[in-house]
């Protein structure tokens, strides 16, 4: 961190100094929505979720990204915010993937896309460099994610959402089940590879057991 | 003097016969006119205009439901007590059917004249819960089966005052013979006399017919449709006649104990009987279409924290005047 | 995990119950029985099913069983481009279907920093507004009909006609709107749409007092609503309860105020709260809204500026940037978020809906202890949800 950029807030630097989040980020609320970002290993998610409960916190959202096909982890998104003043802290929390992806290799980048793309990783992957040199390296992918719902109770259902739309699993959870999804399902319907459009006449058919 | 039917008519099987008819007939018409009537007012109270298609003033919507409904296929659920739930939707409509025949409609006519008359009543009015506990217990559903029980307890709580408002008019009264009742109202009716027992005994027979605000056992936004959730066609259809037969029942006993029977100036006698009887119906109505529902625990509590006691101290303060006053 | 979760039955095995239908084991008193109230049942606000354990008629145990209403919109989103998916929007609830519509296209915008023109902006609030009305209205006679009052029922859905009336003549639908496009609305409105929202308004404030003539001080509604189903402000942060159900717990919250999207920041107007946390207070500050979102139309139509109702260059194909965006506004349940991440092509990467309703419902099992079956149905009303919403 450099030290023009704002001033993050008590309870982000909270976690920061506890070592419980790395990239602690203010970001520009009018530009994304997100008032402050960081990244937590999953096991570390029921301790920042307690102490985010004592600063006035509530879980706003939960969701799961499959970044698979691009070679890149599964990640968890958490979203706490308050009831005084609107503070939105985006928590993201890397998961290994659930299953090998099935679906198409990205298309191949070409010329100068292929070249920015090639700049970006690099620049990425010295970024994570410098922060491991630094003593803050970013957290390995978790097998499955830590149930935060002893905390805020309204994780149960978004974890079971995102159990039942993605597979990723959490310790610790009461009552892991689907929830939106048919309990017989045996598909996550919002993995990356399933149900394309472009397989879709398909698809769907071809994934269900016969 | 009074005349009933066996008077008039020598045999008695005819005259049984002619009552029953007439008593089907009266049943069965007042049924489909309630229908229309209630679809009617609540339409007006809601600014609509309810039936309006068939015959004048969608008067003969309700006798194209009765054929829609003869002709419906009875669907028996699975696992169902098999007489309980046959029996019934007839044993709903028997004691009413012989409720009906006990008020006299004129000075000079009433079908049957006992001296029990009063207690009668009571009793086939008490009946009527015994088969909607058979049709809640017999439907194998739950919802049909809470309905039930619902109706039963309610039915305890609310015969009580019910039936000591009543009491207290016979003690003025000095007999059970509705027909005495109403000629003991000389020239003003017991309301004026018994204004808290007439208030007493509306609000308990409101809730006797399970009519809103009252209507739990059937509740519809809890219980789907409470008691005959699974009766369909003409078995849904006597307990649908059942209902507002009984709402008839329990007016003509208000309009004989409070409003003076068939006593009024110049018209004759039936059309002030019936006039105030379909009064007091058309309160129930406005009361329906106005009122959201109780909760069945404070509807109890109503019943015995706050009806049954007013109604002994009524009876009680009844009782020492009469004695005083002698 | 399990390696391969497209093999047939590896989801079975990862913790689903084998047999949906089964039979929950029944306690050892034998004292308590379950009632499956719902999918379909006449009261259930949707196809919500409540798993209830009874002794009697008290509640024992509560299990919400969701997803019967399941359209997989957020599986849309990934299937087609921005655009495509507008449509999808106000499907997701479509009691407030045109604040959902609204927001989609100002998330967008956000996130292509595209400027939307005054009158636009102005029509806007004005139509969310009128949708946020016609929504309360249908809850209010809803609420009503689950407490057994149907009168009220009737009388509010002849005013929520004449706002789908308004919104029909300039919207071209009743119901699932489509009215929002990337940099502002698809219609101008007119003067007769201005004139009739006018009349409208103050046709609404007669009726207002005939509503609490006929409702708020009856007797009977006060004691069915008065200290039912309690969720306070403890219960809210533990749920993530939000919009009027948080506002009875007494927490000024409103997205509107909190962190003003579109021009909201320019009207005055207040943000009704209550005390008492049980359904009365929720109904108390649901129609204290009404009123509230009467006086935003009103400004806004005084105010509204003549001019275009899109940017001069009208959007086609686009490729936002590759990125996250947040955005929030308040339906009229709660915060409506829609998170949106771009991986740099035309078609969103990651749509997810975050909808009041499924935090609000979440808190069911918890404020139905205890409680009796009557209840049950007067607090899902007084929560007022709604079920495609919840199950996207």
């Amino acid at each position: 961190m450099s030290d023009d950029s704002p001033q993050r807030s008590e309870s982000l630097q909270r976690l920061y100094d506890d070592k419980l989040v790395v990239q602690a980020e203010v970001r520009d609320h009018a530009q994304g929505g997100f008032h402050e970002s960081c990244i937590a290993a999953a096991a570390a998610l029921p301790e920042i979720a307690a102490k985010l409960r004592e600063d006035g916190f509530y879980l706003e959202m939960l969701t799961c990204l499959d970044r698979r096909q691009t070679g890149e982890e599964m990640a968890l998104i958490y979203t706490f915010n308050r009831f005084d003043r609107a503070h939105r802290l985006r928590v993201e929390s890397p998961i290994a993937a659930v299953a090998e992806w099935r679906g198409p290799a990205p298309a191949p980048l070409k010329g100068a896309a292929a070249k920015k793309k090639a700049e970006a990783d690099k620049a990425k992957a010295e970024a994570a460099a410098a922060r491991a040199a630094a003593g803050e390296p970013d957290p390995d992918p978790a097998a499955e994610g830590a149930s935060i719902a002893s905390v805020f109770r309204s994780a149960d259902w978004y974890e079971r959402e995102v159990y039942d739309m993605y597979g990723v699993t959490f310790a610790g959870h009461p009552d892991l089940k689907r929830i939106l999804l048919p309990e017989d399902a045996d598909f996550h319907a919002l993995l990356k590879d399933f149900g394309r459009i472009d397989e879709a006449e398909t698809t769907l058919d071809d994934q269900r057991p016969s | 003097m009074l005349k009933t039917l066996s008077d008039l008519v020598p045999n008695v099987f005819l005259a049984m016969l002619l009552a029953a008819a007439a008593i089907m007939a009266f049943a069965t018409v007042n049924a489909l006119f309630l229908v229309w009537l209630e679809r009617k007012v609540s339409a007006r109270m809601q600014r609509r205009y309810g039936p309006t298609v068939v015959g004048p003033f969608g008067m003969f919507q309700t006798l194209v439901d009765v054929v829609k409904l003869l002709s419906k296929q009875l669907i028996s659920p699975k696992d169902i007590d098999k007489p309980l739930y046959h029996l019934a939707p007839i044993v709903v409509f028997v004691p009413v059917v012989l409720g009906l025949s006990l008020f006299p409609i004129d000075k000079s006519f009433a079908l049957v004249d006992t001296n029990v008359g009063l207690v009668l009543v009571f009793a086939f009015a008490g009946m009527g819960f015994i088969a909607i506990f058979m049709a809640g217990w017999g439907s194998n559903n739950k919802y049909a089966l809470l309905g039930a029980m619902r109706a039963v307890a309610q039915n305890i709580a609310y015969e009580i005052p019910l039936i000591l408002a009543a009491l207290a008019v016979t003690m003025i009264a000095r007999s059970m013979r509705i027909a005495d009742i109403v000629e003991a109202q000389g020239s003003f009716p017991y309301i004026l006399v018994q204004p808290i027992g007439a208030l007493i005994y509306y609000i308990s027979a409101v809730a006797e017919t399970n009519r809103a605000p009252f209507d739990i056992p059937e509740a519809e936004s809890e219980l789907v449709a409470g008691f005959h959730t699974e009766y369909s066609g003409m078995r849904f259809a006597l307990f649908f006649l059942a209902e507002y037969t009984n709402m008839v029942i329990v007016s003509m006993v208000a309009t004989s104990l409070f409003l003076g029977g068939y006593k009024g100036p110049l018209l004759p006698g039936p059309v002030w009987f019936f006039g105030k009887v379909y009064f007091l119906i058309f309160v129930m109505l406005w009361l329906r279409w106005t009122f959201p529902r109780l909760r069945f625990d404070q509807l109890m509590t109503f019943a015995w924290k706050v009806l049954i006691p007013l109604a002994l101290a009524n009876l009680l303060v009844t009782a020492t005047v009469l004695k005083v006053m002698s | 995990m399990t390696s391969d979760l497209h093999k047939p039955g590896a989801a079975l095995a990862a913790g689903t119950s084998a047999d949906p239908w089964a039979t929950p084991p029944a306690d050892p008193d034998g004292e308590t029985y379950y009632l499956n109230m719902g999918p379909q049942h006449p009261s259930m606000h949707g196809v919500l099913r409540l798993l209830l354990e009874l002794r009697g008629e008290e509640i024992v145990k509560c299990e919400p069983i969701i997803g019967y209403a399941h359209r997989a919109h957020e599986k849309m989103a990934e299937n087609r481009n921005y655009m495509m998916f507008l449509p999808n929007t106000s499907r997701v609830d479509y009691l407030s279907g045109m604040i959902y519509n609204i927001a989609y296209c100002q998330a967008v915008e956000k996130m292509l920093a595209i400027e939307v023109p005054e009158r636009a902006e102005h029509i806007r609030v004005i139509v969310c507004e009128l949708n946020r009305v016609s929504s309360h209205l249908l809850w209010f006679g809803t609420f009503l009909l689950d407490l057994g009052g149907i009168t009220p029922f009737l009388y509010s859905f002849d005013d929520r006609e004449q706002i789908l009336s308004i919104l029909d003549r300039v919207t071209g639908s009743r119901l699932t709107y489509c009215y929002g496009r990337f940099g502002g609305v698809t219609e101008d409105v007119d003067k007769k749409f201005l004139d009739e929202t006018t009349a409208f308004l103050a046709r609404l404030r007669g009726r207002m007092a005939e509503y609490h003539a006929l409702v708020t001080d009856n007797v009977i509604f006060r004691s069915r609503c008065e200290g039912v189903g309690v969720i306070d402000r403890e219960t809210a942060i533990e749920y993530g309860v939000t919009g009027p159900t948080l506002r009875a717990a007494g927490v000024p919250y409103d997205v509107r105020r909190a962190e003003p999207y579109g021009i909201y920041d320019r009207f005055e107007f207040d943000i009704p709260t209550a005390s008492g946390a049980d359904n009365l207070a929720r109904y108390y500050v649901r129609v204290a809204e009404m009123e509230q979102s009467m006086r935003i139309i009103e400004q806004a139509i005084a105010k509204i500026p003549d001019g275009p109702i899109m940017p001069e260059k009208a959007l086609k194909r686009f490729k936002p940037d590759v990125g996250e965006h947040y955005f929030a506004v308040e339906s009229a349940r709660g915060q409506f978020g829609i998170y949106i991440v771009s991986d740099g092509s035309d078609v969103p990467f990651r749509i997810k809906l975050r909808t009041p309703s499924f935090s609000n419902l979440a808190c069911m099992p918890d404020v139905l202890r205890g409680t009796m079956v009557a209840d049950t149905i007067a607090i899902l009303g007084s929560i007022d949800i709604v079920l495609p919403e919840v199950d996207r």
